[in-house]
């Protein structure tokens, strides 16, 4: 039986690569592409620069990989060094939509292609970009809150009762998105349960080990589901739980990422779900969203990676290990 | 042997004039666009936000004091500026600074009428206005439509100069001039050399204290405005890492953190350098863990140059 994961993959490149195969084959070779991306030290980004520096080698263009610590004002003083350079093209991993848009607006002016990928922006400002290619962060949300509800049924709860929250960190456009696709789906499909409280958990497993440990001592046996919006900072939930004696099988405990701590603490049954993020689907639709520019394939203004809902059934389908190097 | 001279006895100096020399013409042997005119506004940009918080925290070390709470403030102001400026940009712009000189004065009213430790008094300061900064953003992407006025503050000039950067020199140029040639300027130095002294010989010590500080705050909450007006947009967690930044900056620009020592063209050329060390090891491609690393290394050599070195190499020339 084919599993889910090449069945997507299969999708995936049907739909995305039909387009590439009409146009010049190999037109990419030897172009030039500066990659602004996010940090080269967090486990998710490490291997995503990793997959999308091996793949775009493949292709042929030559990809030069710049990062930064998530700094958005340091994004825009690369995106001023980018330009100087006088790339084909610039492919950006935005790390605030927002705040980027003037930045944006030099890359347009200078006549350099922008492609982006990770974080979309508003898109009534799409003129600004030729593709966005990546994941959908308030789906993301919406799918962890679907998750919950049927961890509720599963676990024969009823749909009343506390939710806490460990997001990513304050006011980042993901951290904004997955909390809103998160909170408005739960209220839709279970409008009696009520978001008792949020911590910042900054992506880490530390700082969210310590802010769930303040809503367990706040909220305690009020808390049917806990919503944390990464693998790791679930990590750090489970860790404060069995600190505070509570037991994280009789609650609603929902990840994101498939990211290898979120798959063995869910074949341990101490977590119900994830949301798939993979870096490495996220780095083929990046190279392919190169391909295509250069290539000169027709290119819609966003290209979303899937993101399935994953449970103890379909774990092992889904997600699958990480590449290292 | 004078220039030996000269160097021993301003070891920082020769120092970080070195490394920005070596710097500059390793990066360029490195990759042909360090010196390109996009590339230097780039550079400009990075002086700008950090130089102003950098400027500001040295004034304070100057008088003997140190504030912490230069980067929260960066985040406040960028969000007070694109809160109170949706009508008038010029009322955010003024409610940002007015804001920042507010927080200078408390700043320095606590440390002196408590006599409470700055450091102590910065950091509670600090973490008030991390709060307060989250309350203020409300969880929501707090951004700015008037783009003609974002358009115009990243515009150039002469190619690699923009408006911030051009506002920065000219503010580093008013503290030198201020230090130098005001009585204020005199009684902050004497304030932070030795403070005993200082109030004994008729300065005003307290004066300058509460001046420093607001001056900090002052050229905080002016990088955090400009920074929101150039982005179209303000977050929490912006000026997170100024603070360390700024500080290693300051020290490697010569201020001493005993006080009385520095000054404002020093701390500019201790931002270049990292600056441009920053600037380039992103062109040539250095990883986020190697770009720490050596600025580290840099900020340990400058130091470590200020000490035992120094006093050798002072001897052998004495």
């Amino acid at each position: 039986m084919t599993k889910l994961r090449t069945t997507l993959g299969a999708l995936l490149a049907g739909s995305f690569l039909a387009t590439a195969g009409m146009a010049a084959d190999g037109a990419q070779d030897g172009k030039s592409v500066i990659f602004l991306g996010a940090d080269d030290i967090c486990e998710y980004c490490a291997v995503y620069n990793d997959q999308i520096r091996k793949m775009a080698a493949d292709k042929g263009i030559n990809l030069e990989v710049v990062t930064n610590k998530f700094d958005a004002a340091q994004q825009a003083t690369q995106v001023d060094q980018a330009i100087a350079k006088k790339p084909d093209a610039i492919l950006m991993w935005t790390i605030d939509g927002t705040a980027l848009f003037p930045a944006m607006r030099k890359v347009q002016r200078a006549g350099i292609p922008l492609l982006l990928i990770d974080v979309q922006p508003d898109q009534a400002r799409e003129d600004l970009w030729v593709q966005y290619s990546g994941g959908n962060y308030e789906e993301r949300g919406s799918k962890a809150a679907q998750l919950m509800v049927q961890a509720l049924d599963a676990k024969g709860m009823e749909k009343t009762g506390g939710v806490i929250m460990i997001t990513g960190m304050v006011g980042q456009a993901q951290t904004i998105s997955m909390t809103k696709g998160f909170t408005e789906t739960l209220a839709k499909l279970a409008p009696e349960m009520e978001i008792l409280g949020a911590q910042p958990g900054n992506w880490d497993t530390g700082t969210s080990t310590q802010a769930a440990a303040g809503l367990f001592t706040k909220y305690g046996d009020q808390i049917k589901g806990v919503y944390a919006a990464e693998d790791i900072m679930m990590q750090g939930v489970l860790i404060a739980a069995e600190r505070a004696g509570l037991d994280p099988t009789q609650m609603a405990m929902i990840g994101d990422g498939c990211e290898p701590v979120g798959i063995k603490n869910i074949k341990a049954g101490l977590q119900y779900g994830t949301v798939l993020q993979s870096p490495v689907d996220e780095a083929t639709f990046a190279v392919q969203s190169m391909v295509d520019l250069f290539t000169g394939a027709e290119m819609p203004k966003s290209v979303y990676v899937p993101h399935p809902m994953v449970t103890a059934e379909n774990v092992d389908e889904v997600c699958q290990p990480w590449p290292t190097k | 042997m004078t220039l030996l001279k000269h160097i021993a006895e301003n070891p920082l100096l020769a120092l970080r004039w070195l490394l920005l020399l070596a710097m500059g013409t390793l990066f360029t042997l490195a990759n042909a666009y360090f010196l390109a005119p996009g590339n230097l506004y780039a550079l400009g940009e990075t002086f700008a936000l950090l130089g102003l918080v950098a400027l500001g925290l040295a004034l304070t070390m100057l008088a003997g004091e140190f504030d912490l709470s230069g980067g929260a403030m960066v985040a406040v102001a960028g969000l007070i500026m694109l809160k109170c400026g949706t009508e008038s940009a010029l009322f955010g712009l003024l409610a940002a600074l007015g804001f920042g000189a507010l927080v200078g004065l408390f700043n320095g009213l606590v440390t002196l009428k408590l006599n409470v430790s700055s450091l102590v008094t910065t950091l509670g300061v600090m973490i008030l206005l991390s709060g307060f900064a989250v309350w203020l953003e409300g969880g929501q992407a707090v951004s700015f439509a008037n783009y003609d006025l974002t358009d115009a503050f990243n515009m150039d000039w002469f190619a690699v100069l923009s408006p911030r950067s051009t506002l920065t020199i000219a503010l580093f140029v008013a503290t030198g001039l201020m230090l130098a040639f005001t009585r204020m300027g005199r009684d902050i130095i004497a304030a932070g050399s030795h403070r005993k002294a200082a109030t004994m010989a008729g300065a005003n010590v307290p004066g300058a204290i509460i001046t420093s500080f607001v001056l900090s705050g002052l050229f905080a909450a002016l990088a955090g405005a400009l920074l929101a007006i150039t982005l179209g947009r303000a977050s929490s967690t912006f000026g997170a890492n100024l603070l360390l930044q700024a500080a290693s900056a300051a020290i490697l620009g010569g201020v001493a953190l005993s006080g009385g020592v520095g000054r404002p063209f020093g701390v500019a050329i201790g931002v270049l350098v990292l600056a441009v060390l920053n600037n380039g090891l992103g062109l040539i491609g250095a990883s986020s863990p190697a770009i720490l690393l050596l600025n580290g290394a840099v900020l340990l050599i400058a130091v470590l140059a200020g000490g035992a070195p120094a006093a050798w190499l002072r001897a052998r020339l004495a």
